[in-house]
Formats: C-alpha cells, structure tokens, sequence
C-alpha cells in the first residue's frame, strides 16, 4: 500500500497541514531573511506573507528539491528581489539600511534588543546587500559555502570572497568605533 | 582591551533577531490571503469553466516551454537522503496517520524525496495503551515484513536485538557524532539495559509521576510543605493532617487523585509505584492477599472515610462533556486538596485550567513521588513505551537512520511539545523544558532501569494482563458503591486473590503462559 505523502499534497487536508509545517517550522528563517535582504520589518512581512503563498500554490515542486528550508529560501530571495525591482518599492523606500535618526529607530530599538546587540545588527544592515547577504546566509542561517553559491547562483569563489569583504568591513566599523570610545575616555 | 565587538560573528548565529517577526499573526494572514486566493479562483472557474479550459489547452501548447520551466523542480542545495530519485522507507507503526503528524510530516519537509509504506502493525487491536499483541506474532510479522523503521513496545527490545533482528545503532551514532548526553537519563539507561548494554533503538518518549502540592493550602494551615521523595506513609501522614479543615464552607483534602478517582484506582497506581505485583514472577502465585496490599488497601479506605483522602461521589454524565467541566471535579485544580499524585501529563492540565479554577501558577509546586521506604526519591512507575528500532533485514536502512536522526533531534522536541499527544515528554528535553524547572522534575527522574524493563515486560505478558483485568474488575464492582466505611478490606482481598487465581489457572489451562506468555 502505497501511502505517498507528497503525491496527496495537490489537494485536501494535507496540503494545509504542510503548509503548517512549514510556517512552524521555517517562517522564522524566511521572515529574517527578507528581513536580511530589505532592512525593513514591514516589507519583510510582506515578503514572508507572498513566500508561504506561493509556497502553497506551488508544493508539487517540493517534490524536486533536497529540502524545504533551501527552497524558501530561494523563493524569499526571488520575492525580495522582485521587490527590488518594483516602481512601487523603488518611490516609497526609506534608506533603511543606512544609519538611521535615533527618534526614527525607538521601536525597532526595543524589538532588536539590548545596545551591544543593536550596535552588531545595526553594522551588519549596514554593509552593502551583497556582502550583508552573504554574511548572515553563512553566520546566522548557518549555510555552507556550497548552499549559499547555489541560492546566489554565483561561484563559491564569489561567496567566499564576499564574506571575506564582509568581515573585513564589520571589523574595521568596530576597530574606527574602539579607537574613538578610547579617545573619548582619553578626554575625560 | 577585547569586547563584544571581538565576537560580533558568535553573537549574529544566536542574535534573538526576528524573534517577534513571524509569528502566529503572520501564519493567520497567509491562510487569510491563501483561502481568498482560492474563492477568487472557484468564482471564475464556475463563471468560465469552458472558456478556461480552452485557455489552458491553448496556453499549455503555445507557452509549453515556459510552463515546462515552472514545473521543473529546481536543482537540489543539499543531498541528504537521495537528490534524484524518490527515496522510500517503509514504516511499522500502530498508526499510520498518526505516525505522518507526529514524525512522518516534519520528516519529509525536510526531506521532499522521501515517501513512506506502512508495514501493518502485529494484532488487530493495537492502540496507545496496548501496544503488545504477544513476541511471538509480533516476530513473526517483523520478519515477514519490509519495514525500514518499526515501532518496538520496550518489553520486546531484550528478546529482538538478542535475537540479532535488530540493528545495533551505536556504531552509526559514533559515525555521524552523535552523543545521547542530552537524553533524559533513565531513559537511556533503560534502552541500553534492554540491548544488554548496546543501543538498538530510540525511545522517543518516556512518562514519569511526581507529587504536586498546593504551597498556599500548607501555608494557611501551618502543616510543613512536604518533601523530595518521600514515602508513601509520610505523604499519607501529612495529608491526613488536613482531616476536618474547611475552606469557604466546603472540605479540604490532604490527598486526591484527579477528578472522578476510585479507590481501586488509587490502589492500583500507588501500588504500581511501590513495586507490588498481582501475582509472582513465574505467574504461578497470586499476590494480591498480602500484608503489603492490605496495609494500602486499609490506608486508602481510612484516608476515604475521614476526609483526609478525596472520597467525593463519582461524577456521572450522559453525552458530551467539555474538559472544563471534567476538571472543575478536580479537588487539586480547584484549590481544595493538599496534594496530588500524578503523571507528567498533569503539568499541561495545570497549565490548562489551574489558573483559571483558583489554582494560581506560583501557589503549586512539584516534588519527587512518593514510593517504597527502601528507595526514596526513585519512580517505581516510570514509564518507557516504546523504541523506534532497524530491522536488520531493512532495504533502506541508512534512510530509515537518517529518519531516525531526526526524531532523536530537539527540533522534533520542540514541535513534539507543540502538538503534545498522550501523556509523555519527549526524551530529548524541548527547548521550552530546560527553562521550566517543574518540568525538568521529570527530566532528572531516577528510576532502576532493571525495574522499569520487568514491569514492563510483565505488563506485557498477555497471562499477567488477565490477572490485572480479572482483579481490577472485581476491584470494581466491589467498591462502586461502598464507601470507606463499609469496606471490608480483608474480605475484599480474598475475593481478589481469587479473582487473580482462576486468571491464572485459566491462563495455564489455555496453554497460554508456555506458548505466548514470557515476552
């Protein structure tokens, strides 16, 4: 008797079950990196919202793929840059990614955290999106050099040499940030 | 001088970034949109169902190139099981549904490749509470199945994996690193007993019993809390101390068992946790006739006739009944009793209805159970159901452990949590339990596994399970109607005792303690 999970997954209950599952088990995933790719919470909502949809719509080519986590993620990143490209994004972005007014940043401030948290993420969003991407593909969802080339559909050479660029830009922000706390502390 | 900034890469992996971004709102949206996605579709397939077709038809033949690229799976990021062909585990489960919500559904989300068969699982009458039709059938239909991955009442681990039908599991641990450290002790312990000191399976859930205490009714009443581990006479001592106290006009009792308990209940669970058996080893004596069940038997029924013991009438009802009503005849959740003896699953019922029926989250505690004199603090009752086992003849056996693997893994920990079902904890502590310390009671539960493994091979054998049906039965009918105070126990456990005997002498007759009795 052949009980193939999958095959059923086109119609009825188990369709809605799996979705389930997904969003339980990798909306987290999906939300940060839209977030990751946007900077924004609002968008990265959207975009998270518009991945499980089309995830739903689009379940038989699951079947294909070696795991969901690394195919919404490659859905997340399509729908982000599709965002990218939109006029609408394009007239109403915000330089969110870039370091904003403190009165700008007070809710984020309490949802992102104690200062030292703040001050890590805040310099992370504030890399170039290629390199920012890269980074956290590898720090914070934990992919390996071969994952993140096949998402990015660059050579591994590429993503190797971005994460290098990456760690050399968030180390010199923090090395120019220590030398002013030690001039500052100096003066007083 | 080195600071936080030195390990800004550590801190980005573990960051709480996002943890309030997706959340139960986010999941509701998509439904919402999902579901409207899905009227607006039926509308215009009722309102142009031929014209559509046409399209398609039409559409399919001029854009076949395009819709073939939709269709085409995308390229596999990571090989696990198989990144071409359909990888198939053929499962032994008492449910095969239940076994899809509870592994086979996360399993393959992460696995897409992957489709599962169902061996049919031994006896016709298998459910939770009876997972044992007998080893001989049960080997008997593991040879003769294909299963890859077989779900193994614990009572049969010793007898297969010495048989060598099983496949030891230890060297494939040690391959891909994995350790068993973060397994809850006594589980492991067990497992590993049943394999003669090999691992030939994993337990993916274990229940343990503890004592919960009412701290404020102690307080109100200057009675000292009570203790880790403590006998089952200094437990009884204590809650008697609540003979004759009221509160709000209604009265209070020291001990109670849940709602609509009875005495033969009470007997039998105390009496599991003390290590008193129905009948002896070789299944050739009834025990029920003796100095240490009369000694409970006796205690019980003061304990009913004073008060000090929860003795309300049982709750009867025809229908349907809500668990809000079921649990408001709960004395301990309604702040009317000291104490009560209870399994793990006793926490989610706290969690679900203390609070609201007067018992507050901080006016309750939890402590070792109660047992036997002679080993204090230890579970007599723990309780291991089953393994998740290898068939060594499995066709895909690296799969079915890379299945495995999973259900070894926290996340399934965590998603077991979510959607607990029965009355277990999953073996490897979710995340949620390592910072609950009423929880984690039951994760550092000590129990002999020597003990826990012949309890449950005798709770396994079919001839042991006549007597506990006869005697409780009996037990039954004996006690619905009395009340502490006509109960003779001396008479009772002579009829018991026989109850157990004809059992036994039946069960020998019908050939069944040679045939199919030792596990």
């Amino acid at each position: 008797m052949d009980h193939d999970y999958l095959k059923h997954m086109t119609g009825g209950i188990d369709r809605d079950a799996v979705l389930e599952e997904l969003m339980l088990t990798y909306g987290r995933d999906v939300w940060n990196y839209a977030f990751f790719m946007t900077g924004k919470r609002e968008t990265a909502e959207d975009i998270a919202q518009d991945v499980f949809v089309k995830a739903y719509q689009n379940l038989h080519a699951l079947r294909g793929e070696s795991g969901a986590r690394a195919w919404l993620l490659k859905i997340t990143r399509n729908t982000a840059l599709d965002y990218f490209k939109s006029a609408w994004y394009r007239r109403i972005r915000l330089p969110a990614v870039l370091p904003l007014r403190e009165s700008q940043m007070s809710a984020e401030n309490e949802w992102l955290g104690s200062q030292r948290q703040r001050e890590i993420w805040r310099t992370v969003m504030e890399l170039p999106r290629k390199l920012r991407e890269s980074l956290l593909l590898q720090a914070h969802h934990g992919l390996s050099m071969a994952e993140i080339a096949d998402l990015l559909q660059v050579s591994e050479g590429t993503v190797k040499s971005r994460i290098h660029r990456a760690r050399a830009a968030m180390n010199k922000t923090f090395e120019r940030e220590r030398e002013d706390d030690a001039e500052r502390g100096g003066r007083t | 001088m080195r600071d936080h900034r030195d390990r800004w890469e550590d801190r980005l992996s573990d960051l709480p970034l996002g943890s309030g971004g997706f959340g139960t709102a986010t999941m509701k949206k998509v439904k919402e949109r999902i579901k409207m996605l899905e009227r607006r579709a039926k509308r215009r397939r009722r309102a142009a169902a031929a014209s559509v077709a046409a399209l398609l038809i039409a559409g399919a033949v001029v854009f076949r190139s395009e819709l073939a690229g939709l269709l085409t799976p995308e390229e596999a990021a990571k090989p696990v099981i198989s990144e071409t062909e359909p990888t198939t585990i053929n499962v032994m489960y008492w449910d095969n549904s239940g076994f899809m919500s509870a592994f086979g559904q996360p399993f393959v989300i992460r696995h897409p490749s992957v489709r599962f068969e169902y061996a049919d699982y031994p006896g016709k009458t298998a459910n939770l509470f009876n997972l044992t039709p007998g080893i001989e059938p049960f080997k008997e239909q593991l040879l003769k199945s294909h299963a890859d991955l077989v779900q193994v009442p614990l009572a049969y681990l010793p007898e297969l994996s010495s048989a060598g039908l099983l496949k030891p599991l230890d060297t494939w641990m040690k391959r891909d690193g994995l350790k068993d450290g973060n397994w809850q002790p006594t589980v492991r312990a067990t497992v590993r007993e049943a394999g003669g000191g090999q691992l030939y399976g994993y337990a993916p859930e274990f229940s343990g019993y503890a004592l919960f205490y009412n701290r404020k009714l102690f307080q109100e009443n200057g009675v000292p809390e009570p203790t880790d581990g403590m006998s089952w006479d200094e437990a009884m001592d204590l809650a008697a101390r609540f003979q004759g106290i009221e509160k709000g006009g209604k009265p209070v009792n020291g001990l109670s068992f849940g709602y609509n308990s009875t005495i033969w209940f009470e007997a039998s669970i105390i009496g599991k946790s003390q290590g008193l058996r129905l009948a002896d080893a070789k299944l050739g004596q009834a025990t029920v006739d003796t100095p240490a069940w009369t000694d409970l038997w006796t205690k019980l029924a003061a304990g009913r006739r004073a008060g000090w013991i929860n003795n309300d009438p049982v709750f009867k009802w025809e229908g349907n009944i809500s668990m809000k009503e079921l649990y408001a005849h709960d004395p301990f959740l309604n702040g009317r009793s000291a104490m009560t003896y209870a399994s793990s699953a006793y926490l989610d019922t706290l969690s679900d209805a203390g609070s609201g029926l007067g018992l507050a989250q901080e006016d309750w505690g939890i402590l070792a159970p109660p047992g036997d004199k002679a080993s204090r603090g230890m579970d007599a009752a723990f309780e291991i159901p089953f393994v998740f086992a290898i068939p060594a003849q499995a066709a895909h056996a690296d799969a079915a452990w890379e299945l495995l693997k999973y259900i070894m893994s926290p996340s399934q920990a965590n998603r077991y949590v979510r959607f607990p079902h029965g009355d277990a904890l999953p073996t490897v502590a979710a995340d949620a339990a390592a910072s609950d310390t009423r929880s984690a009671l039951f994760y550092r539960a000590d129990a002999d596994p020597s003990q826990v493994l012949d309890r449950t091979k005798r709770d396994a054998n079919p001839v042991y399970g006549s007597v506990s049906s006869a005697v409780w039965t009996e037990a039954s009918n004996r006690t619905q109607n009395a009340g502490g105070d006509e109960l003779d126990v001396s008479e009772l456990l002579q009829a018991l005792q026989a109850k157990a005997e004809q059992a036994l002498q039946a069960a020998s007759a019908a050939g069944q303690a040679a045939a199919g009795g030792q596990p």
